[in-house]
């Protein structure tokens, strides 16, 4: 099976800038256990950009999705449960909402994956492909960087709906 | 009017006559490619035929069902102009043991990469060089690809009779209505061949 990475767009270079959202809400209470923690609906107040563009994928700081690709999502992962984003610049009266998926992580990852010298981030992601199981989108297992992957066909379902600022990069299994 | 909107009527302007331009030489050159065409695809069937076959002998795999061809967008987006084979037995999309190959259908796709090409040329020429991101081209391509797709699937459909006419596909156990479809992967698809049941022949 083919396995894809679902990114931010690097090349959104107007997208919607959340400062500081790991102070509102800390990385390490988004799993499953730790995740009552968390309030159910946080408000983000947004960076001060006149026309920022709200795109469907968010990973600068927390992995948060739009609406929209948070049915997609509901397709291939029914029980996933969410926290409530919302972001707001009262000033110029903008308002979105984006939901922060809790998922349970998987480990998975393979010991041929390359990381950098801090051993923080991924600079090479391989995945082991026996431990995957039949999941089709889901989270990999690391201290440091939020990890998501979708299978060839939740890829190719969220390809075909024309959603913005989503970049795939194909994972190498092992 | 916004640099992006005159961006969008450039590109629009680009690609508006790309498939009726096209078609017209596909027909031309199709008497002479179908030979080519059937053989590629016959090749690619027969193969992912023995392969299911190995699987239904070693038991992990029921009677065949579905062979499906797939166009995959996120192969378009790396410039691999493939399709993607699976052969499923009666369980369908939840057929856990993977029997898959690719084909490449270049008599269509020829034509496409032609295109972009000329489209990249365009850009660079113009005032919009440095302003087009390759964010905007992909979507460009996805929206083109999906247009030369349908044209892929109607010369596979014309096609496809005479490509099934193999010893491994023969071979194959299949169910009485064993179905070829063409399309979306795991989603929508056009019924290219099917075939016949014994109650029907008779």
């Amino acid at each position: 099976m083919e396995y894809f990475r679902i990114k931010q767009d690097p090349e959104c270079l107007e997208a919607v800038v959340i400062p500081d959202a790991i102070k509102q809400i800390d990385r390490r209470y988004v799993t499953p256990k730790e995740a009552d923690r968390i309030e159910a609906v946080t408000i983000f107040r947004l960076d001060g950009k006149d026309y920022p563009e709200f795109i469907d994928v968010l990973d600068r700081q927390l992995f948060l999705i739009s609406s929209q690709l948070k049915a997609v999502f509901g397709l291939y992962v029914p029980k996933l449960k969410y926290k409530m984003v919302i972001v707001v610049n009262s000033e110029k009266g903008l308002v979105n909402t984006y939901h922060l998926p809790i998922f349970a992580e998987v480990d998975c990852l393979s010991a041929q994956s390359v990381m950098t010298p801090d051993k923080r981030n991924v600079r090479k992601l391989v995945l082991k492909e026996s431990l995957i199981g039949r999941k089709a989108i889901f989270k990999v297992q690391h201290n440091f960087e939020t990890i998501i992957i979708a299978r060839l066909d939740a890829a190719e379902s969220i390809l075909r709906r024309n959603l913005q600022g989503i970049k795939m990069y194909r994972v190498e299994l092992d | 009017m916004t640099q992006e909107n005159l961006m969008q009527e450039f590109i629009e302007k680009q690609t508006a006559n790309w498939l009726e331009e096209d078609v017209p030489f596909m027909q031309q050159k199709f008497p002479e490619s179908q030979s080519e065409i059937t053989e590629n695809l016959s090749t690619a069937i027969s193969q992912l035929c023995r392969e299911a076959s190995q699987q239904q002998q070693a038991g992990c795999k029921g009677q065949a069902a579905y062979l499906c061809l797939s166009f995959l967008r996120t192969k378009i987006l790396e410039d691999r102009f493939q399709y993607r084979l699976d052969i499923y037995d009666e369980k369908f999309y939840v057929d856990r043991s993977e029997c898959t190959g690719s084909i490449e259908i270049d008599f269509v796709w020829q034509y496409f990469k032609v295109r972009m090409e000329q489209l990249e040329k365009a850009i660079h020429a113009s005032i919009y060089k440095n302003k087009i991101h390759t964010r905007q081209l992909n979507a460009v391509k996805l929206a083109m690809a999906e247009q030369y797709h349908q044209v892929a699937m109607i010369c596979t459909k014309l096609v496809i009779d005479e490509a099934v006419k193999t010893a491994e596909y023969r071979a194959l156990s299949k169910v009485p209505d064993f179905k070829i479809i063409m399309g979306e992967y795991k989603d929508k698809n056009m019924l290219l061949y099917q075939e016949m049941s014994e109650s029907k022949e008779m």
